[in-house]
Parts: C-alpha cells; structure tokens; sequence
C-alpha cells in the first residue's frame, strides 16, 4: 500500500488508528501496530512479505546471538558475519541478480539468461536497518532487543517501511518500549503528515507528468529549453516525492509515538554538493558513513579510495543500473574536488553563485539518474548542452511553462523554508485563538486538495518504489 | 478557561476532526450505493473482487480493492471536475492553448468502453420496431435515468485513440485476433497519440503516425477487392479526426499529419479500390459545426457532408440536407471533456443533432454467433448525457441490418467505427439493405455475409486513428 492513495487514507489509517487507541496496553499496541504493517506491506507484496518476516527474524536471533557473545568477539563477529551475507545476499538476489547477469554477459560475451525477479517494495530499505542493527549490537552500541514482537515492529512499522527513512534502531529502542501518547506529537504528526501528502500529491505527481512529456520522449523530439525543462520538473518531482513520503512517515510515527530523524533538510538550498549531501536523504548518507566510510578508515586512510567506494555503493543502492554507479561516481569525484579546495574557493563567491553552482550540479546529476539508458543519457546531455541540432525551443515548452507558471512559483517556494517560516509567523502572531483554528484549518484544506486530486487522477506512482 | 487546557482542547479537537473526517469518508464511502458502469467515463468501474487465493498471490486482490475504492469514491464526479478547475489554474494557458498529453500508463490501466446503447427491446419475440415509432415508456424511463447501458460483454480495446499497447481482454470478440505485425505495432511508435489540444474552446486530438504505419491496412484492403473480384465494388473512405483543421499553424510546425497520411493511403490502395474524397469535403465546411468541440467523434453533419463525398464515388445523388428531419439533443459532454476536465469545454459544451431519414426502416442487431436479430434502431433518440452520441444506431453492435423501403436494388456491407455510425443512417436513403458491421466486435465471416445476402458493395470507413493503428488490419484479416 501507499500513503497517497484512498485506502489507506480512508480505511487503513483511521481503522488502525482507533484500533491502536483503543487498547491502553503498550504490547497489545505494539502487537497492533506489527499486525497492520504486515497487512500494509502484503497488500502490495502478498508473496514477499514473508521475505520480509523472514529477514525480520532471522537478524533477531543475530541480534541475540551477538549480544550472547559479546565478549567472545569471534563468535559474536560469526553473527554479524551471518547478518551481513543474507541481507547482502537477498539484495544481491533480489535487486541485482538481473544487473549482474547482464553485466556479466557484456563483459564475458557469454549469455547468461537473467533471472527476471520483481525488485520486492522496500527490500533496500528494510535490509539496510537491520544490518544496521546488527553492527550496532556488535559494537555495543545499543542492546539486543529481547522480544521478537519488539523487534518485528522497528522492523517492519509501515511508516517507514517501504520508502524509508532508514531508522536506526537506537533512535527508536527507547520509544518502542516507553512511549507515551501527546496529544501535541499527535497534532504534530497530522501536520506533517497532511503537508507530505500535498508535496506528494500536487508538487510531485504533477511534476512527474510534465517530466514525462518532455524526457519520455525520443531526444530527437524535443527542444533544448524542453529537455531542460523536463529535467527541471523531475527535480522538483524527485525532492517533493520522497521528501513527501519521508513528512508524512515522520507525521505517521508522531502519531502512533514515534519521533524519527529528519531526512532531508532543504536540499535544494545548498551551496554545494557536500552541502548537499547533508541535507538529501540524510539517514542513507549516514548509513553510508556509520556502516561503510568509516570503517574503511574515513578521512584518515585511503580518503579518495573510500570516497569513490562509498559513492559508487551510494548510487548503486539506488538501483540495479550502471546510471546509478556513474550519478554516485558523479557526486563521489565532485566532493573530492570540492575537498580538494573547491570549497574554500566557493565560500568567497557570492551566495548566489554558490546556490547556482550547486543547484546546476545537483540538476545535471538528475539527467544521469534519470535514463538508465545510457544512450538516451547522452542525447539528452548532448540536447541540454545545446550540441544537438534541436531547436532552441518550441512550442510545447512555452506552452507547458505558461500554463504551469503558478503551480511551478508555488513549488520553487516550497523547495525553500519560506513558506512554513510565514505560516509560523502567522500562527504565532495576534493572539492564541488564531493558531487553534488556523493549524487544523490548513490541514484539512491540504488533505481535501489532496484528495481531490487523489480521485481526479488515478496516475498516482511512487517512485521511489524502485529502492 | 486557563491557558494550558484550551491548548489540550483544542488539540484533542484538531486530532478528533482529523481523524473523524477520515472516518466519515470511509463511512460514506461504504454507506452509499456504488454504480458499475461510469457513462461519463464510458468505461465500467471495478467490481468489489472476488476472493481466491490465486488473485491475492498475484497481488491482484487488494489492487482491485485499490481500483473499486478509487472508481467509487464518493463525490467522485464533482471531485474529478473540481481537480480540472484546479488544473486549470495552475499557470496561463499561453495562446490560449491548453495541451493535454497523454499519459500512456494512464491509458493501458483505463477500461474503456464505446457507449453501447441497448434499446430498451430485447426480447427477440417482439416484433421489428419501425425507427420511428414513439419510444416506449420503458425507453423513456431509461432515457429519464442513464439511458445507457454498456454490456459487460462487449471488447474493452480503446484502439479508437490507436493505442497499440492496450491490454485486449480475453473477450469473444478479441480471441480471434491474429499475431501483431512487428512491421508496425513494435518499432515505430506513434507520436502524440494521445494528446488532446485545448484551443478556442475546441478540444482537438493530435494523430501523430508514419506512413509506413498504412501498409497493413490497405494490405488488406487491397486483398478484399483482389478477392471478392469485379462483382463486388470495395470503396475505401478514410475520416479525418480534424487534427489538420483546427490548430494554429505555429502548433502544427506546417504538418498536415492527416492529409498527409490519407494521401499516401490513397497511393497504397489499388486502382479497382474506389476512394472516398472526404478530407476535401470537410475541410472545405471546416467553419461548419462538423466535429464536436468536447466528443472525439465527428457530428451528424460532418457525417452527412461525408455522406455528399461517397455520394459521388459511389454514383447516386445525395439528398438535400432539408429534406432529413433534425433532431437534437442538448447538453452533450463527450470524451475529450471527460478526459481533460477542461472548464474551456464545459462551457462550449456540445449539441448532438441528427437528422433522420423520412421513411421508415427496419433495423436489427445482431449478437456475435446468433443468427436471430434482435430489433435496433436507426436513432436511439433517448440517448442522453454524455452518451448522447449513442444517438446514431443506438451504439456499436458486430452487426446490424437496416431494411430501407429504396428500392434501388442496392446493398452495401459497412466496415466501421464509432464515427460510422452518423455517417450509416444516410444509406437508408439509397440502399435497400445496409450491413453494418463493427469492425471491433463482428466475429464473423465477411465473405459467407456477403454470399448469404448478395451484398454488391463493401465500404471500409475509418477515422485516422482508426486507420493508421496495427489493430484494424489484424481484425479486418481475421474476419474476412
């Protein structure tokens, strides 16, 4: 299941909701909350939801076994060890095998036939917190949890469970165990939760559209500007996408109790790409840090092979495809130069030719992320560049432009913090009645746009699913 | 009231309405009656699924619960027009001109259907209704009500807007469909195929294929007049959509994409195969009301100018456009309003006019392998709303027979699509049989239909779309 989608905004979450609350006990809660995740996740994935129970359990006795051993460092390593090669080995199986093949087959000249296995929906996300936890137990640095229930539920919580963010155990250990109910969380988390769903819904979806009329078309078809435009649009379509999902993961674990960590902060706000990378999908780059970056030996040894390890990782974990190695290699080589010096040089500019250097980057390392042909990648660089002999611009990008101009001014803001700043400042101005029915009021709005426009359309993909 | 608790109230007041408003949709969502078919959509909407083991392993169960909820949905009409006026302000349409493009996703998930009016008469022991008999109450009732009926049965391929990628259901009529021919379905895709063009409160469809997209049809055209030899004369009369005649220049970048394609279908086709000159007629009545500004389909007056063009390549003098009596029905939204939700086209909105043949015929429909008829009619003048243009022959049927007191010694065999059925009824006028058949549903063989009633002209009339789509030619090839 999705978030944007009437089901569960009509049946699931509120079913789920007055279930969970009608039960005081914080196990029969948690049982709750375990139980609907899994319905939540088989109704997308009625097969590989046991993949998912499976992985589950499996690095719970991990969890277990590490903590037992603890002080016999070999035999707690053999867990960690026989965490890591399953979940590698799943994603290897189900995320890679086909790349693999086809990879193989190119390089060999042998012809190997591929596997053809549907990526499982979160596979990617799931995989990495449990070995995430397993390496935190190993290194002590958060306990076993004792009860398979308890483990299940950070496991599998449909909040974050199919598109993130990748939450660390020790974030949430405490609150699986002690939460309490707020009613401000609580408010908080519609908040958030009615914002994510507009971002998806009216930012993202519709930028997905336009993005596709432009980019899904032969190279030979469209105009510089429109390739530029199309680009520009699956920008907009990515960030409001999945910063949408992770606002309304975040506004569904306020609600139930949960407070994860942020996931994106602004990104389209850097002044470079190491700022960048700060402020995007925060808890992979972290991951990529905790988990890879530092014990190859960080900063300190083998910098630049480490850098160019963990980046090729980074794009590959975004899928099965070589665009994604040479997008992670992209940024991996961009953050070298910049470390090189680049960024000392950048800091003396002016704010604006910080912004619109990291923002070019940022655009043009959409283009490579986005065709996984690799054919179509270059014709569309060599459109972009203006290399090409396609007119300048036509028709159909004025047209698209003109007839989306108040829409894409609303979305450029809402990529910066100005909006939600005015609507504090609103709120918290004149005096206490204002905020009680201004906050409720905008929610409501947000979630009957949202379902207008949920019921209006049915193109309705997420696509971050690919992960 | 002290600080602190009107905070917790008024916290507890924002949770209780949040959650309350999901709750309430949910509940009217279960509490209110749901439709099957959708006659604005033309589509029918999905069913609550059945339950087996096999649909939830394929993850079709809970997607179809996905599907019954979102085709359900409460207020779901109202919501759709309002996410249009939403669209609609979202930027300035520039020049006046709003494109719609397509979504191909979108449309292989869609199930459309022609609207198929059935006439209220279907027990086979009634007799013949005459076309212009007083519809009975029950027609009246329907017409009061929907008016329209779409039969489950019927084939569900939207090959009308030329997708080649529909997803053709296991239905009767489509089994007998042969292989795709790689030549065109599979290489050379086609180009805007389903763009809909808002301009001047006209919503116009943009046909975008190479010629080479041709070959199979006229192929196959050519092998019917090879085949059925001098004593059958096999016209062909192709049906421009309109993409060439209501668009800007600067939009079209100078492509004429329909004259274009209809000439070098002219050329493909052999000499004995008679053409019908209908681009030229229509094109010349261009400022007339000819195509609806909200409906893919053209008017009873653009058929009735076509009808003047196979007049001439078909040797008779076509009557006078006074002498049919008009008819109209008001208040038609079709497709390309249902499908862009365009504010633009609600307001021009469209009028249904037909224009009826003055004398009486005989019309009966036939069901794919029963060989009773069942009474039809000429005009289904209760069709009403959005199906309105079911108006002409009551919708698509595999076969119809119109019985017409002419007495020219003439019958004529129609190969057709939807936008046939304006243009059938003006052969009653010289034609003592006409033979309609529905080149989407007829399951039959044209060859034993022409033998069994001595039919000495076969006529092929397809709109662009029809024309230049894979699908056409692997029907006409297995029918024959």
């Amino acid at each position: 299941m999705v978030f944007a989608n009437l089901t569960f905004l009509f049946f699931f979450l509120p079913a789920v909701l007055c279930i969970y609350y009608a039960f005081p006990s914080r196990q029969v809660r948690n049982l709750i909350l375990t139980l609907s995740s899994l319905i939540f996740y088989a109704w997308g994935e009625p097969i590989w939801v046991c993949l998912l129970i499976f992985s589950a359990i499996w690095d719970y006795f991990n969890g277990l076994w590490i903590a037992r051993f603890i002080n016999r460092p070999k035999l707690a390593k053999l867990g960690l060890l026989s965490s890591l090669s399953v979940n590698l080995g799943l994603l290897a199986t189900f995320k890679y095998a086909d790349f693999i093949v086809s990879t193989v087959n190119v390089l060999t000249g042998l012809d190997f036939r591929a596997p053809g296995i549907l990526l499982p929906i979160g596979i990617s996300f799931y995989t990495f917190q449990t070995i995430s936890y397993t390496v935190d137990v190993y290194r002590g640095e958060v306990k076993a949890q004792r009860s398979l229930l308890n483990f299940m539920l950070y496991v599998v919580c449909f909040h974050q469970l199919v598109a993130g963010p990748i939450v660390r155990y020790a974030h949430v250990a405490r609150e699986i165990e002690h939460r309490v109910f707020s009613a401000s969380d609580f408010t908080y988390g519609i908040s958030r939760f009615c914002q994510g769903l507009f971002k998806k819904v009216f930012i993202a979806n519709i930028a997905g559209e336009l993005a596709q009329n432009f980019l899904g078309k032969p190279a030979g078809e469209v105009s510089m500007l429109g390739e530029w435009f199309g680009l520009l649009m699956f920008a907009v379509q990515i960030y409001f996408d999945f910063s949408g999902y992770s606002d309304m993961a975040i506004g569904l674990g306020r609600m139930f109790g949960f407070h994860y960590h942020e996931n994106f902060n602004y990104p389209y706000m850097s002044r470079s790409i190491t700022d960048f990378w700060r402020r995007w999908h925060i808890s992979l780059g972290s991951f990529f840090r905790d988990y890879v970056y530092i014990p190859l030996g960080g900063n300190r040894k083998n910098a630049t092979r480490n850098i160019i390890i963990v980046w090729s990782l980074t794009g590959l974990w975004h899928g099965a495809s070589w665009n994604f190695v040479i997008w992670g290699l992209y940024f991996g080589i961009i953050l070298l130069i910049e470390k090189g010096g680049l960024l000392r040089i950048l800091s003396k500019m002016p704010i604006a030719v910080q912004h619109t250097y990291a923002l070019l980057l940022i655009i043009i390392g959409w283009d490579v992320f986005f065709f996984t042909d690799t054919g179509r990648l270059w014709d569309s660089l060599v459109v972009l560049t203006g290399f090409s002999s396609q007119p300048f611009y036509d028709f159909e990008v004025i047209s698209a432009a003109s007839s989306n101009i108040v829409w894409f001014t609303l979305a450029t803001l809402s990529a910066t913090p100005l909006p939600l700043r005015i609507y504090e400042k609103v709120c918290e101005c004149g005096k206490f009645g204002i905020k009680q029915w201004i906050i409720p009021t905008t929610n409501l709005s947000l979630l009957a746009v949202s379902t207008t426009l949920l019921v209006g359309k049915t193109y309705n993909p997420f696509i971050y699913f690919r992960f | 009231m002290p600080a602190d608790i009107a905070v917790k109230f008024s916290q507890r007041t924002h949770i209780l309405v949040f959650v309350g408003t999901l709750i309430t949709g949910g509940l009217l969502f279960l509490l209110t009656p749901k439709e099957s078919i959708s006659t604005d959509e033309k589509r029918s909407l999905a069913h609550f699924p059945v339950w087996s083991w096999q649909a939830v392993a394929k993850g079709e169960y809970f997607k179809s619960i996905d599907e019954y909820v979102s085709d359900n949905f409460i207020f779901r009409y109202s919501l759709t027009e309002i996410s249009g006026y939403l669209r609609s302000y979202r930027g300035i349409a520039h020049e006046g001109i709003e494109v719609f493009s397509g979504n191909p996703k979108e449309a292989s998930k869609s199930r459309p259907q022609e609207p198929t009016i059935v006439p209220p008469v279907v027990t086979s022991d009634r007799p013949v209704l005459n076309q212009e008999t007083t519809p009975s109450p029950q027609m009246n009732r329907l017409a009061e009500h929907d008016g329209v009926v779409s039969p489950k049965a019927s084939p569900t391929v939207s090959e009308e807007r030329g997708i080649a990628t529909t997803d053709v259901p296991n239905t009767a009529a489509t089994s007998s469909m042969s292989a795709p021919d790689p030549k065109v379905s599979e290489t050379e895709p086609y180009q805007n195929i389903e763009s809909i063009i808002v301009y001047q409160g006209r919503a116009v469809q943009m046909v975008g294929a190479p010629n080479s997209s041709l070959q199979a049809l006229s192929k196959v055209i050519n092998t019917y007049q090879q085949e059925l030899g001098a004593k059958v004369r096999v016209y062909f009369m192709p049906i421009p959509i309109g993409s060439d005649f209501y668009l800007p220049q600067r939009l079209k970048r100078g492509n004429e994409t329909e004259s274009r394609l209809i000439q070098h279908m002219f050329g493909l086709l052999g000499s004995e195969v008679i053409k019908v000159r209908t681009y030229e007629k229509l094109a010349e009545r261009k400022a007339e009301y000819i195509y609806f500004n909200t409906d893919h389909h053209w008017t009873g007056l653009g058929a009735y100018y076509a009808y003047q063009a196979f007049a001439e390549a078909a040797q008779f003098s076509a009557m006078p456009l006074p002498s049919f009596e008009k008819g109209s029905i008001r208040n038609f939204l079709g497709t390309l309003y249902q499908r862009t939700m365009s504010p633009a086209l609600k307001k021009t909105g469209d009028t249904v006019d037909y224009y009826k043949v003055p004398f009486s015929t005989k019309v009966k429909y036939f069901q794919n392998g029963k060989s009773d008829g069942v009474p039809g009619l000429l005009y289904a003048e209760f069709a009403r709303g959005g199906a309105a243009y079911g108006v002409f022959l009551g919708g698509d049927y595999p076969l119809m027979q119109v019985i017409s007191p002419v007495g020219s010694g003439r019958k004529i065999l129609v190969i057709k699509d939807s936008y046939g059925n304006a243009f059938v009824p003006y052969l009653a006028g010289h034609y003592d049989e006409v033979y309609v058949v529905d080149y989407r549903y007829y399951n039959g063989s044209i060859r034993s239909l022409i033998k069994k009633y001595e039919i000495g002209e076969v006529l092929f009339a397809h709109n662009s779309y029809v024309m230049v789509a894979p699908y056409t030619a692997q029907r006409a090839r297995s029918f024959f």
